[in-house]
């Protein structure tokens, strides 16, 4: 909010210069955004808090300096001169909605002569944003920027018999406002309306039919208490913010109505802008007692850790315009102004008091009482195990949104009938990108690999862990939240050094990185299976398993998606779920002796069908091999000349071992043998030697 | 006989010191000291002097074996070294050449930030907590003393997914299930994303990270506040960061206060970062409000509470100097690596 120095200092008398003024503000709550202009010509931007619907005015910072300065507040002058027949000839008001409408004050001018405002009106208008338009409508700016009182002026002749019905619109009625839009008012919008149409949206916008003009002479002005609920609702529904919107919508007190009106009324009379007539058409139904709350010095000093004495206390809050009765037990009973409608409860003041004593006077301590016992957070800790390890593995972090949109499903080929399932939809997207949480982290990932390769960095190989959102449960109140560990890799996982071109990413690089993330969070019983995904390769994608639990897949992007995505490398994706794997996450290290026997090791090649999984010969050579193999390695596949068409040979070398002798040459051959026999006969392999 | 003898050392001597290589050295071996080399034929050959010469000349070719041997050993020592040397300088590499070096991955600057936090409220026996980030409107604003339909929702502009379900707006709704799960003390801290109806552009994201903290205790203060959080602004920014409290306004707190840390870039003196204020606002903070504490069952007569939180994003920026929030969530390759030693 914009205040000219020059215009506060009016209501302050020896007010310390704007930069003083800024300091002091700022730090009892009214912050300073900015200063513009130079000497005695600043203007503050004012941020004013929500909660401070009394600062929304230049009388209400001029009443903030006051206090904060110890100086005399200067109150506007008030007194109208009133002149010709009284005002309840010329005008009535009937609330049918007093739940909306607290009060409604009217005063009318007659012979209004409308032309430009006064010169110094005029620049204090500009000055704060406001364009002048004419006198009468200039003095209800002006009122309305001094007192944070919106006001508005009808041209009275335009209202049959002078009649306004304050009422809730009815469904199908419109009105055109005057900025010349036609608005359709629904039933919980509040109108000020004549016998028939509404006139106006209250506290929100006048209407055009009966807008002041140059052929005006008189004037109904309006100073009226709405509920703040409804102008906010109506200003959202209505798309319309105005500067009495936002006032009404935080909320106005009902004797600023009279303030803002016998302001306006004097004003009108002073510059002349036609007579004011007696009296005011005042309909009060909102009238309440004023709020008084108890307030205990001591309890102040327990919250904010303070020995502020209670005269002190008392002094600042009366000049806060607080009244303080002494009450039995050292306590104070605190009537509330009408202005400060955010006071509510004993803690408001404990702020109150706090903001003007200073908070820089508040003693820093630290919380009394020994802490909770710590425990640390498994999942953290987890987390960052997995990123280490990870990130040895030569993949950098990513932080992606979790927004997504069907469009990005649709090129990842996800099933869309499973998508509309369980998609978590944003009721209203702020884009057409991101109309729904993600329900798998390719989405983000393929992002990530898109953006890069849009600025020529095709090698990229990335992770992140980080939610997906999917409706799962039907009776469930909340989505399923998963956190996943997503892998995406394209290009060369190592740069390309003078000894060595590099590799691009395939396959078995993207298992071995998964190899190793699970060895090293301690994850030894894994296996993988060949597996399907929309999104991947139907030939390179692989289920990981853990004891036999699914926690994920990997696998190529299928040509059809990398295409569609206008990538020119292959890339591969995977996705882990955090909570299985944490699950099964053991950091507990039993050292096992170290071996104290020699080692012997022979090499097998086993030709088989091309189709036949290494893991079924491996197997074999486990099972078969009991408890002497020590290890099985696989240094070669071979393909060729050398073994029948539409077979392989797998080369093996066989580590055997005993813990407790040093093996003889016949029980190496001998066990050796059996682990021949065994893949020869079950998987009608061949030995090649 | 002893020129013989002189005369066969001297020769011997010469070809043991002509000799270059290992090989070289050998054949010299062979010819004087082999089975038929001559030392060794004389020394055999000794019954063809007479009776008592043979001593002497015994004695004096032993001596003469001796000393060729020496040599050859000697020569040996020499050459082993000389071979050494020279395999060395074969094997000199240019240690200019760029190394085979494996590949490490770099962290994201948000996560580097959140362990650094996480680290130092640790140390001050905050314990980390989670919670959803699609989360009933009830623990979003309406325990937090934000009413449903109430005009301080303008705050915090708001995606829905539903009538009831928010993606929360900021992680002080978690405080609410903390708070409903178990009895003070509680010290907490919880990091998460959040959302805001913000279009992207240069300082705004609709989705960015949050860290909140929260105290529940008999007799916490608004000192406290100041205190817990002047000492985490000096472990994060530094042991000359100065701090100071703003009163302000949230509807779950009260006293409220926006703590401000002496700018990062020019210490107070004033820049553009800071608007020339010298102060970079941090966070929000303050008591918890009675209204939060009877919501969840505590009587604020008996506990009182304090809560703060802050932008994580916000904190990063200002830490590592970014200009563009956005390159927090592009993650191209050249802004995430240079993080590689974060
Ligand atoms: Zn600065």
């Amino acid at each position: 909010m914009l205040v000219p120095y020059r215009w506060l200092s009016q209501y302050v008398p020896g007010l310390p210069p704007p930069d003083a003024v800024a300091e002091a503000l700022t730090m009892s709550g009214t912050a300073c955004e900015s200063i513009t202009g130079e000497g005695e010509d600043v203007v503050f931007d004012f941020e004013i808090t929500h909660d401070r619907a009394d600062c929304m005015s230049i009388f209400g910072i001029a009443r903030e300096a006051a206090c904060v300065f110890g100086l005399e507040l200067k109150h506007p002058d008030l007194r109208v001169n009133e002149e010709g027949p009284q005002v309840d000839e010329l005008a009535s008001v009937k609330i049918m909605s007093p739940d909306l409408c607290r009060r409604y004050m009217a005063r009318v001018i007659t012979e209004v002569k409308i032309g430009p405002s006064p010169e110094w009106m005029q620049k204090k208008l500009i000055a704060c944003g406001i364009r002048p338009i004419n006198n009468v409508v200039d003095i209800t700016n002006y009122v309305m920027l001094e007192l944070g009182q919106p006001l508005h002026a009808f041209d009275l002749d335009r209202i049959p018999d002078g009649a306004i019905i304050v009422r809730r619109a009815r469904d199908g009625e419109s009105i055109v406002t005057i900025d010349g839009e036609t608005r359709e008012l629904s039933e919980d919008m509040l109108v000020i309306a004549d016998k028939k149409s509404p006139v106006a949206i209250a506290g929100v916008m006048g209407g055009e039919s009966t807008e002041v003009q140059e052929s005006t002479t008189q004037v109904l002005l309006e100073a009226a208490t709405f509920d703040s609920v409804s102008v906010w609702r109506t200003q959202r529904a209505l798309k319309m913010r105005t500067e009495a919107s936002v006032r009404f919508s935080r909320g106005l007190w009902p004797e600023n109505a009279r303030l803002g009106l016998d302001r306006a009324a004097m004003l009108m009379a002073e510059l002349k802008v036609g007579k004011v007539s007696r009296g005011t058409v005042d309909e009060y139904p909102g009238a309440r007692p004023p709020i008084h709350i108890r307030l205990r010095p001591e309890r102040v000093n327990r919250l904010l850790g303070t020995v502020i004495p209670r005269d002190e206390m008392k002094l600042i809050l009366m000049r806060l315009g607080f009244i303080l009765n002494e009450r039995d037990e050292g306590s104070y009973r605190v009537i509330i102004p009408d202005h400060r409608m955010d006071v509510l409860q004993e803690e408001d003041l404990v702020e109150e008091i706090a903001r003007i004593y200073g908070y820089d006077k508040i003693p820093a301590t630290v919380p009394k009482g020994a802490p909770p016992e710590i425990r640390l957070n498994p999942e953290r800790r987890f987390e960052s195990k997995v990123g280490e390890i990870l990130r040895s593995s030569g993949l950098t972090e990513v932080n992606t949104m979790t927004f997504t949109s069907e469009a990005v499903c649709d090129e990842l080929r996800l099933p869309s009938e499973d998508i509309e399932r369980g998609k978590v939809k944003i009721k209203n997207p702020i884009s057409s990108d991101y109309t729904m949480l993600r329900t798998t982290l390719f989405v983000s990932l393929v992002d990530v690999l898109r953006r890069n390769a849009s600025r020529q960095r095709d090698d990229v190989a990335v992770y992140e862990i980080g939610k997906v959102f999917r409706w799962h449960d039907p009776d469930s109140i909340l989505p399923c939240e998963r956190k996943m560990i997503g892998l995406a890799a394209m290009g060369k996982l190592e740069q390309p050094n003078w000894r060595t071109p590099g590799e691009d990413v395939d396959f078995f690089h993207m298992k071995g990185i998964i190899e190793a993330l699970l060895e090293g969070l301690g994850i030894f019983g894994y296996s993988f299976e060949k597996a399907t995904h929309p999104t991947l390769h139907p030939g390179r994608t692989a289920k990981v398993l853990v004891e036999g639990e699914d926690i994920g897949c990997f696998g190529q992007i299928h040509p059809a998606v990398r295409e569609a995505l206008g990538l020119k490398k292959s890339a591969y994706l995977g996705e882990l779920d955090c909570e299985k794997l944490l699950r099964r996450m053991s950091q507990d290290i039993k050292v096992r002796q170290l071996p104290r026997f020699p080692a012997v090791t022979r090499d097998i090649a086993v030709v088989v069908q091309r189709g036949v999984e290494s893991r079924r010969v491996e197997d074999k050579i486990w099972e078969a091999g009991e408890s002497l193999v020590e290890s099985v390695h696989l240094f070669d596949i071979y393909e060729g000349p050398q073994v029948p068409p539409d077979h392989k040979s797998l080369a093996y070398s066989i580590t055997y071992r005993s813990p407790d002798r040093t093996l003889t040459d016949e029980e190496v051959a001998e066990v050796h043998g059996r682990i021949v026999e065994g893949i020869t006969s079950a998987l009608g392999a061949s030995i090649r030697s | 006989m002893d020129e013989k003898a002189k005369k066969l050392i001297a020769e011997a001597k010469e070809s043991i010191e002509s000799a270059m290589s290992l090989q070289g050295l050998e054949e010299v071996r062979v010819k004087y000291l082999g089975k038929k080399g001559e030392i060794t034929q004389a020394l055999r050959s000794l019954s063809k002097y007479p009776q008592e010469e043979r001593p002497a000349i015994g004695r004096y070719l032993n001596e003469a074996r001796e000393t060729v041997e020496g040599m050859i050993e000697k020569r040996r020592g020499e050459i082993a070294a000389i071979e050494l040397e020279m395999r060395l300088k074969a094997e000199e590499v240019d240690v200019t050449l760029p190394g085979k070096r494996p590949s490490i991955g770099a962290r994201h600057p948000i996560s580097v930030v959140y362990e650094e936090l996480e680290l130092i409220f640790g140390h001050m026996g905050f314990q980390v907590y989670e919670g959803p980030d699609v989360e009933l409107d009830y623990n979003n604003f309406e325990a937090l003393n934000v009413p449903r339909n109430h005009p301080s929702r303008d705050i915090q502009d708001t995606f829905y997914i539903s009538q009831d379900l928010v993606l929360r707006t900021h992680t002080t709704c978690v405080d609410i299930r903390i708070m409903k799960a178990q009895k003070p003390p509680i010290r907490a801290i919880i990091p998460g994303k959040v959302y805001r109806f913000d279009a992207v552009d240069p300082s705004h994201l609709p989705v960015f990270h949050q860290l909140d903290g929260l105290v529940v205790d008999e007799g916490i203060t608004f000192g406290d506040v100041k205190g817990v959080l002047a000492r985490f602004a000096r472990e994060f920014f530094g042991p000359d960061t100065e701090v100071r409290f703003r009163p302000s306004y949230f509807p779950f707190t009260e006293p409220s206060a926006e703590m401000d840390v002496s700018c990062v870039l020019c210490h107070g003196s004033g820049c553009r970062l800071c608007k020339y204020t010298g102060w970079l606002e941090i966070l929000g903070s303050g008591l918890l409000h009675p209204k939060v504490l009877k919501e969840v069952g505590f009587d604020p007569e008996d506990v009182s509470g304090l809560a703060f939180g802050m932008g994580v994003d916000r904190v990063s920026v200002l830490k590592y100097g970014i200009e563009d929030i956005r390159l927090l969530v592009e993650n191209d390759m050249a802004f995430n690596l240079q993080f590689i030693h974060a």
